[in-house]
């Protein structure tokens, strides 16, 4: 187990949930961890935070006093934006799951979802599975869409495009 | 001096001809694994080649065979006489051999510490803020919720840890002992983010990998897909695939100007990807996580614009429907696909490439035929890697790879072999070069 990351994650949560600036005892007192910890650990907690550039630090009369840099949600925020890909990102960072889809894409994407009895998607060798891959791979084909694109194409869509409205919400909420 | 030209032109030929066609190839897709083989070798082979042809081109005036130069060279280097033998002509080759090389060297060295510097800060962000999902925790959340119903109140941030059970283990199952039904279970380095967009990803590294998962994707998804989701980015992990895909940004950064880097970038970046969805595709079903990738490529439209920020790799490429009616969850869009389905659908429209009415079947047509045209060209930058530079519009890989999932492409047994004698054949051309 990472006691470390643990401590950060704690340590953050109480600076996050105060309103304003605490010492490190304050920190130290308002920590539901465990075990008990040395003040002198939350101290070094609290340096290696600040080091991250994720707490700031204020001399107070006596003692230091510690913020939080950025909102827990400025924070989550962060992490989204790079998870998306639209931070200043080379692309390596990260290893996404799904890149950014054009409008158009979203589109056919959304027409397969909206194939009948699309719970049976993931049926093994179900018909409305290979519907949804003859869509998807029509859609794909090179050649197949220029010489005849209305004739090959409209085949499955009169009849599901109604209903991919409905169905398309219906696959985000819990079933 | 011939062997200067022809590991010369070996490498133009392995920089520039031979990218672009394999980034155009549709074969690849049957044999990932293979082609990501080939592709490395091609890389390497044009490195090395392009630093030996320098060489060669420097050692010439030592003697006939550039072996034979080389050993000649070191030898003066060892005397402390590097100079002697060689002509202005070889020094100027001399600094070319220095440049290049720093260059390359200089690149992956740089590119890849910021790479993990990037990567240490965002572990930092999602060890900070994202949730962990213990089994402890699981099985205790579950059996809260099964006995309170939620009556303990919203979370606290406190307890904020282990309170993601996906909804496949709440809904249905109960208390029934936890671990086993739950999909989060076991996936060491799972971090849960509080954010409603659905993102799935991993964050690579040696000790500290993580696999990254947003509490939209948790409630976007079913439970088989969320199992594929999560085999595919432990795929990612285990196989160590972001050092597949290094060099290659090493290259792209290196030859910017060059666009068969981009596409090589692209392309292996694709073929990774599809190696990661096989193996998810063993573990699970292909169908399952199809649906998977289908599911988030609708959701990554959806995001509203300002939370992704205006960098264009949405909404602003590209003659996209003037009304916005093909955009985002558009109300319209059953009525204006049922349109464009039936055959009065405006066939001259097509062709044009201009404007573009809003019917999403019209739409989807002209996105087919460009998935075409960014199969057949290979536009670099498909998919997530690059929004920012002024290139076209880039088309996500995902369709390519939904359909591969759903309808497996043959694959001849001799493909993969092939390649594999290819990769090999390449990376042997410069020793025998050399030997000329």
């Amino acid at each position: 187990m990472a006691r470390l990351g643990d401590l950060e994650r704690s340590v953050m949560d109480v600076l996050w949930d105060s309103d304003g600036w605490l010492t490190a005892r304050e920190v130290a007192a308002r920590l539901h961890h465990e075990r008990d910890l040395a003040y002198t650990t939350v101290l070094t907690v609290l340096d290696r935070l600040e080091r991250k550039g994720f707490v700031q630090r204020q001399r107070a009369a006596r003692a230091h006093r510690y913020l939080a840099v950025d909102a827990r949600e400025a924070v989550v925020a962060e992490a989204m934006l790079e998870a998306l890909g639209t931070a200043d990102d080379r692309g390596s960072a990260l290893v996404r799951f799904v890149g950014a889809v054009t409008a158009e894409e979203a589109e056919i994407l959304r027409r397969a979802l909206a194939q009948p009895a699309e719970t049976d998607f993931t049926g093994a060798g179900d018909p409305s599975a290979d519907e949804a891959a003859a869509v998807l791979a029509e859609a794909a084909a090179t050649e197949a869409v220029l010489p005849e694109p209305d004739g090959v194409s409209s085949g499955p869509e009169p009849g599901d495009a109604g209903r991919s409205a409905a169905s398309f919400t219906e696959g985000h909420e819990p079933n | 001096m011939t062997t200067a030209a022809a590991l010369a032109l070996f490498a133009a030929v392995l920089a520039w001809p031979v990218p672009r066609l394999l980034a155009g190839a549709r074969w690849t897709h049957g044999c990932p694994r293979a082609a990501i083989v080939l592709w490395q070798a091609i890389g390497l082979a044009g490195g090395v080649c392009a630093l030996l042809a320098v060489v060669a081109f420097t050692v010439a005036p030592l003697s006939g065979s550039t072996p034979h130069g080389i050993s000649h060279h070191l030898h003066n280097l060892a005397a402390g006489r590097p100079m002697s033998g060689l002509d202005w002509l070889s020094i100027l080759g001399l600094v070319m051999v220095a440049a290049l090389a720093s260059r390359l060297f200089g690149v992956l060295a740089s590119s890849t510490y910021a790479t993990l510097r990037r990567r240490s800060h965002h572990r930092n962000l999602v060890d900070l803020t994202g949730d962990d999902h213990t089994e402890e925790g699981c099985a205790a959340a579950t059996a809260a919720r099964a006995s309170a119903r939620r009556a303990a109140a919203p979370r606290l941030h406190r307890h904020r840890v282990q309170d993601w059970t996906p909804r496949a283990a709440t809904g249905r199952h109960g208390p029934s002992g936890g671990g086993g039904e739950c999909e989060l279970c076991g996936h060491a380095g799972l971090r849960i983010l509080d954010h409603p967009v659905a993102v799935a990803y991993c964050v690579p590294g040696v000790r500290h990998a993580r696999v990254v998962v947003s509490r939209g994707l948790l409630t976007t998804l079913g439970p088989r897909e969320l199992r594929a989701v999560l085999a595919h980015e432990d795929a990612h992990v285990t196989g160590r695939h972001d050092l597949v895909i290094q060099p290659f940004i090493a290259w792209q950064q290196t030859f910017p100007f060059l666009r068969p880097a981009w596409e090589a970038t692209a392309a292996v970046s694709l073929l990774v990807e599809m190696l990661a969805d096989d193996v998810a595709a063993r573990r699970t079903s292909g169908k399952t996580l199809a649906k998977a990738l289908a599911q988030l490529g609708v959701t990554r439209t959806l995001v509203p614009a300002g939370t992704l920020g205006a960098t264009g790799d949405l909404g602003t490429p590209h003659p996209t429907s003037p009304g916005g009616s093909s955009g985002p969850a558009g109300p319209g869009t059953p009525r204006n696909a049922t349109s464009a389905g039936s055959p009065t659908a405006p066939r001259g429209s097509m062709g044009t490439g201009g404007p573009i009415l809003g019917a999403a079947g019209a739409a989807s047509q002209r996105a087919a035929r460009g998935l075409a045209a960014s199969r057949t060209a290979a536009l670099p930058v498909a998919g997530s890697v690059e929004p920012a530079e002024a290139d076209p519009p880039s088309r996500s890989p995902v369709i390519s790879r939904i359909v591969r999932l759903l309808d497996p492409p043959a694959v001849p047994w001799w493909h993969p072999v092939a390649a594999y004698a290819a990769a090999v054949a390449i990376l042997t051309v410069p020793a025998l070069l050399l030997t000329l």
